[in-house]
């Protein structure tokens, strides 16, 4: 079995979600968001994204906080170091497996 | 603004353009011009009325204000944003903190095309062209006003309206935070300062009074179509 295929047998399942990895993607582009901005930019609903989340943060790929800006409560979510060192592994993964497809 | 390739640099554009969809930056902007402008307004009433208490106590009073907000403006806004933005469609992390030159380099590890490489590098390049138009059009104003207390000559300022008018024109091409309003009517702040001659300070602070109502007027405007379309939550 060449690298590439090897590569896509041990892909992040965690990670290989669509809506996880929606998520993720948000997070490591916006460094850190509340649970409203990531449920208005990912499109899912209130327990869906809870759900996620809850699992990211098990995989210690996301931590989330609670914290207050003025008076408005805000969950916080940010990507781990290791979250961050996962989806650029993720992604060397499927860049390497989509050079099988040209 | 066209659709990214990429969707890490879709959603970066997105987080960054997010701190300015309520309208809010512009509207502080534009009231710290007005500001700053009465501050000059004040000043410029003649040496007689510069001594009455009640002037001294007004132009104290504008100072401190625009103090406050220029020296406290991620606080100023954050605190706004607080009590509008938040509760409506949610918190990311404000430009200020993040960290713009060190991003595009990793988001290429993210991308599966090369176009999508190329346009990390062009984001980077139109980060430090819209940083460099700032500060360009930072200057056009302090050059106005500078030039409008040294010379008295208002034609200056109108020359200096139409060329940051087209500054902004050509920022905006990319960057579509700043509206129409101000792009157009910055030629007009200048024009006025014709119509209604006013020299030394009056005339610098007609010019920023002009250039603080239009981003004002942006902002405002900007916050009024985005309460529309995001009423607040009900309990």
């Amino acid at each position: 079995m060449s690298t590439a295929l090897q590569d896509l047998a041990t892909l992040d399942r965690v990670i290989h979600e669509p809506a996880r990895l929606a998520i993720m993607t948000v997070l490591y582009a916006a460094e850190e968001a509340d649970f409203l901005y990531l449920q208005r930019e990912c499109g899912l609903t209130q327990g869906n994204l809870s759900s996620h989340l809850t699992r990211l943060e098990d995989t210690g790929y996301v931590k989330i906080e609670k914290a207050f800006k003025g008076k408005y409560p805000l969950t916080i979510c940010r990507l781990t170091r290791s979250g961050r060192a996962a989806l650029e592994s993720y992604a060397r993964k499927m860049r390497s497996a989509a050079a099988l497809f040209r | 603004m066209p659709p990214s390739p990429s969707p890490v640099m879709d959603a970066e554009r997105r987080a960054w353009s997010y701190w300015f969809i309520d309208g809010l930056p512009n509207l502080v902007a534009g009231v710290l011009c007005l500001l700053i402008s009465s501050v000059y307004a004040l000043a410029s009433a003649g040496p007689r009325h510069v001594r009455s208490p009640l002037v001294i106590t007004l132009v104290a009073v504008a100072f401190g204000i625009y103090g406050v907000v220029f020296f406290r403006l991620r606080q100023t806004l954050e605190w706004l944003k607080s009590r509008i933005t938040y509760p409506r469609t949610g918190y990311t992390t404000p430009p200020y903190f993040v960290n713009w030159n060190a991003a595009p380099i990793e988001l290429t590890m993210l991308n599966l095309s090369n176009v999508a490489e190329k346009e990390a590098f062009n984001m980077r390049r139109v980060r430090e062209d819209a940083h460099r138009r700032g500060w360009f059009f930072v200057a056009i104003i302090a050059a106005a006003g500078m030039s409008s207390l040294l010379t008295g000559n208002p034609w200056i300022c109108a020359a200096t309206g139409i060329v940051a008018g087209l500054g902004i024109c050509f920022a905006a091409r990319r960057d579509q935070r700043i509206s129409w309003v101000v792009v157009y009517g910055l030629p007009f702040a200048g024009a006025y300062m014709y119509i209604f001659p006013s020299r030394h300070i009056a005339g610098a602070a007609s010019f920023l009074a002009g250039v603080g109502f239009l981003l004002a007027l942006d902002g405002v405007m900007t916050l009024i179509r985005y309460l529309r379309s995001n009423p607040a939550a009900r309990a």
